[in-house]
């Protein structure tokens, strides 16, 4: 039943982790070189992480994670 | 036909507490590999050692998926050695640079390494829905409304004391917030941690702090979050790690 809550889970902790790879750690001034192209998608992470937030809400409410997906229209594809 | 290849530059990965000798990381570093199953590399200045990858910069896709693996390869060295990571995409031309980069910030580099020996980073998010604890708090402890006489029940009037209770309310969102600060940071006294905590982050993340702990204190951390939990079922605790200290680095490069 709670499989949505599992995903939750694996879309913080991914987003956790790039937080602290780009954001975090020893930073060479003026030698940081690249740029990171696809930096959108962490930002699709925290809407999706958001998202799974309100899902647990429902799931705790009672809905079934069938319902909890009709009525938010999402999928689990991440 | 060209035979010209891209210049290969350093990917510097974590800079290392070694104190033993260098041949010994070495051989740790030759049983692990880096983004793209490429080599590792040591280079060392004293006590301190940064571990690299040969790149061409031109060629290096810096995408979501690499930077996952930069932090695998992070996490791997991290269960052998006290490391600082690096940020991801930190590049230098040549292993001498990095050589002298370790000479000229030794002190600063042994300094954080020592703060941050045999210690965890621990992540903990405390998610809920502002609005609804809000309504949750008007429900159980009202604010007091102060009724309107005739002559002040004119629509300004009616506006302002509804802001009043607006202010009133966010303001025990607040005190709420502290609440739960509070209790975590009375935990983390005890365990003598190392914290940066933030509170009401956003509209759904009441807490969002770091911790850094001893490596034996991992299992008292983790009860005190679930106690936490059972005490306030009503928002959700999220606790992540063991990291290695990314959020705990403070080094001034020269």
């Amino acid at each position: 039943m709670y499989d949505n809550v599992v995903d939750s889970s694996r879309d913080m902790t991914l987003l956790e982790v790039l937080d602290r790879v780009l954001n975090k750690g020893v930073i060479l001034v003026g030698d940081l070189v690249i740029s990171v192209a696809d930096i959108d998608l962490v930002y699709v992470g925290v809407k999706l992480m958001l998202s799974s937030v309100e899902t647990m809400e429902q799931l705790k409410d009672g809905k079934t994670p069938a319902e909890v997906k009709r009525i938010a229209g999402t999928s689990d594809e991440f | 036909m060209n035979f010209n290849k891209p210049p290969m530059e350093k990917l510097i990965y974590a800079i290392l507490l070694n104190k033993s000798e260098t041949d010994n990381l070495q051989q740790v570093l030759s049983g692990m590999a880096g983004i793209d199953k490429t080599a590792l590399n040591p280079i060392s200045f004293g006590q301190i050692s940064a571990v690299y990858g040969n790149f061409s910069k031109s060629d290096f896709a810096a995408n979501q998926a690499v930077a996952i693996a930069f932090a695998g390869v992070i996490d791997e060295v991290a269960k052998h050695y006290t490391l600082l990571p690096m940020r991801f995409g930190s590049f230098m031309k040549t292993s001498d640079d990095i050589a002298k980069m370790l000479e000229q910030n030794h002190d600063g580099f042994l300094q954080n390494l020592e703060k941050v020996e045999n210690k965890f980073e621990f992540g903990l998010k405390v998610f809920g829905d502002s609005t609804k604890i809000q309504e949750h708090l008007k429900a159980t402890t009202p604010v007091e409304e102060k009724p309107l006489s005739e002559n002040e029940g004119s629509k300004f009037k009616i506006y302002v004391n509804k802001k009043l209770q607006a202010h009133r309310l966010e303001e025990r969102l607040l005190t709420f917030a502290d609440t739960i600060v509070a209790e975590i940071t009375q935990y983390l006294k005890q365990m003598e941690a190392t914290s940066k905590i933030r509170k009401m982050a956003s509209e759904y993340i009441l807490v969002d702090g770091v911790f850094l702990i001893k490596k034996n204190q991992q299992q008292q951390l983790v009860d005190a979050i679930g106690a936490l939990q059972k005490q306030y079922p009503e928002i959700k605790f999220v606790l992540t790690g063991p990291w290695p200290p990314y959020n705990f680095v403070e080094v001034k490069l020269k």
